[in-house]
């Protein structure tokens, strides 16, 4: 086993750390790929992959489903286009019924534009609220944030990290698989 | 990119016409001929004195929908050069030939221009009695509705759009002998002014072509109209005439997923512009309830319409839905849009629809103005319901039109490569690709 995985002895003073989870750093993309692959493979579930720019075929090594957002601005924009039109409609024509240049109380026409714009403005709210939630944002600290190679993947270098939160992560047996996909190095993620 | 670069490198036997797809052009062409005399014959001698106002009428229907794909083409190529757009590179070679086919567009407007002489189809062509001056403002509208400045009108229009549907042709094939980057540059420099200028041609010829069938009616939109369908049918054949061009083994690794995918978009991005319009039109006239603008929906779309006429309020419905609502959910979806067979049965419909809103426009105003079988009814003269009798001539006509635009093209087409091959942004076109 490499030494960067081996088990420091926990000084007897100051603050405990545990682990939370291992961070294997890649030199080049390709590396990255085949690895995203191998965690897709053996059905990882808390992981993530790390890359200085957007990678062509990510999605798919890492076995990424398409995104359920589309659903959600769908139906907010039905539930908008539904909210426009009986707003219009309760007001025109139940409520304040009001003759506007010889129309009836309530015609189509005249209210497809209302109707139109709170479609457009529920689906685009519920397009940039919903990705947040997806996405998992507001997020103000990750592990991977405690190490100090790390920054690198703003850079030049390419990351899979496993935290431990993943239903089958095993420190040993975990950095053990890590290894076997040829990493620069295995860092092991603690926090206090 | 993240990706290791490579070159890819197109078979060349894949990029070029065959002796099959000449033939097949000329045939086309042949066929599209025969088609349309066939269809005057008939209207002329089969139809009784009807028929050639009905010949007429079904022409222009077929010509404006031939003319709408070219004219959508040419502003396809006027903008890829506008905003040097890479995704498109490798098919815009064979929008540059849908467009060249501008110049026998020319010759084919010319019953039209015979029939506006010959007091035949368009109703400002008329002298006005002293009595009827006072129901229309034809006499008012005499400085540009005369026949010497409509026929130069129709000269200049094709001038200008021929001629930049020609220069975006030859200088874009010279680069595939040259490889000259200074040609990507002309046509960027020519397409900024031009697209000025295509944008002022197209809604004078959208007026001259369809909105004099009405000559007293006001629209300030219909322009944009013509345009909005012009772009979604040119769009929707392009589907269709690539996914053919894949069947017969040709552009496989040029035009890939990415690219149809794409052009889905497009389409579906022009079905909400088209309905955009259409609405903006229609919710405009219909609220201000102004006579000289409600007369184009009286008789295609009042509720005051009897007996056969309503017909036409039928068909307003039919296209309210087959035009935007259907289309709309059918290629809301991603899926349907990566799925080649999906999205031609959609480009299919859209084109069926495209047309079907030319027939909407033309049909209603030839028949009102030419007081074929009008009735009197509580609120004034109806026109008469849909001409089911005349629809072999629309049919005969739709098919000659469009052979002679699918042959014309091939034949053009047969005279270069398929793909802008040493175009400067091929290679990020051919490489585009999405992550989902």
């Amino acid at each position: 086993m490499a030494e960067s995985v081996e088990q420091k002895p926990v000084p007897s003073y100051g603050p405990t750390k545990h682990l939370v989870g291992l961070l294997a750093e890649f030199e080049t993309p390709e590396q990255l790929l085949k690895a995203s692959k191998a965690c897709r493979d053996k059905g990882l579930k808390d992981w993530d992959a790390h890359t200085p720019f957007p990678l062509h075929g990510l999605a798919e090594a890492m076995g990424l489903k398409p995104s359920k957002l589309p659903w959600a601005v769908l139906g907010a924009g039905i539930f908008g286009g539904i909210v426009g039109m009986s707003m219009q409609f309760f007001t025109n024509a139940v409520w304040y019924p009001f003759i506007v240049s010889g129309k009836p109380f309530y015609s189509l026409p005249a209210s497809i534009p209302p109707a139109f714009e709170t479609t457009i403005l529920f689906a685009g709210i519920t397009a940039v609220v919903a990705l947040l939630v997806f996405c998992g944002l507001p997020r103000p600290n990750h592990p991977v944030f405690t190490s100090h190679r790390f920054k690198r993947a703003s850079d030049d270098r390419f990351f899979v990290s496993v935290l431990a939160t993943d239903p089958s992560f095993e420190s040993t047996e975990t950095a053990a698989f890590l290894e076997s996909l040829n990493p620069v190095k295995v860092e092991r993620l603690e926090e206090e | 990119m993240g990706h290791p670069v490579t070159y890819i490198t197109l078979d060349d036997k894949e990029l070029r016409l065959g002796e099959r797809a000449q033939k097949l052009g000329l045939g086309l062409f042949g066929l599209g001929l025969v088609l349309v005399v066939v269809a005057a014959l008939l209207g002329i001698f089969a139809y009784g004195e009807e028929g050639l106002v009905h010949f007429l009428r079904a022409y222009l229907i077929n010509y404006a929908f031939a003319l709408s794909l070219a004219v959508g083409a040419l502003f396809f190529v006027l903008l890829h050069h506008l905003t040097r757009a890479g995704w498109s590179a490798s098919m815009r070679r064979w929008a540059e030939c849908l467009a060249m086919t501008i110049p026998l567009l020319a010759l084919l407007a010319i019953p039209l221009i015979v029939a506006a002489w010959a007091d035949a189809l368009y109703p400002w062509t008329a002298q006005i009695p002293a009595e009827e001056k006072a129901y229309t403002l034809v006499a008012e509208k005499r400085p540009f509705l005369n026949l010497p400045f409509f026929t130069l009108r129709f000269i200049v229009y094709f001038v200008i759009l021929g001629g930049l549907a020609w220069l975006m042709w030859r200088h874009s094939t010279r680069q595939d002998e040259t490889g000259d980057l200074a040609e990507s540059k002309r046509l960027g420099a020519i397409s900024a002014p031009g697209m000025l200028v295509y944008a002022l041609v197209v809604t004078v010829f959208s007026m001259d072509l369809l909105m004099t069938l009405e000559p007293d009616w006001f629209s300030t939109i219909w322009g944009v109209y013509f345009f909005a369908g012009a772009v979604l049918g040119f769009v929707a054949f392009m589907i269709l005439s690539l996914a053919a061009l894949h069947a017969s083994g040709k552009l496989s690794s040029a035009i890939t997923r990415e690219h149809q995918h794409d052009l889905g978009k497009l389409m579906f991005a022009f079905v909400i512009f088209w309905a955009y319009i259409a609405f903006s039109q229609f919710m405009l006239q219909w609220y201000a309830t102004i006579p000289e603008e409600t007369i184009f929906y009286q008789r295609r779309a009042s509720a005051h319409l009897e007996g056969d006429a309503q017909q036409w309020v039928t068909l307003s419905y039919i296209l309210m839905a087959g035009h935007f609502f259907i289309p709309l959910f059918g290629i809301l979806s991603r899926w349907v849009k990566l799925r080649k067979g999906l999205l031609c049965f959609w480009a299919a419909w859209l084109l069926v629809f495209h047309w079907i809103d030319l027939y909407w426009i033309v049909t209603p105003s030839v028949l009102y103005h030419h007081g074929y079988a009008a009735t009197e009814g509580a609120y004034g003269t109806i026109t008469a319901g849909i001409p089911f009798g005349y629809a072999p001539l629309d049919l005969l006509l739709f098919g000659g039109m469009a052979a002679l635009l699918v042959g014309a093209t091939l034949l053009i087409a047969r005279r270069n490569r398929l793909v802008a091959i040493r175009d400067p942004r091929l290679q990020e076109s051919l490489h585009f690709h999405q992550p989902f």
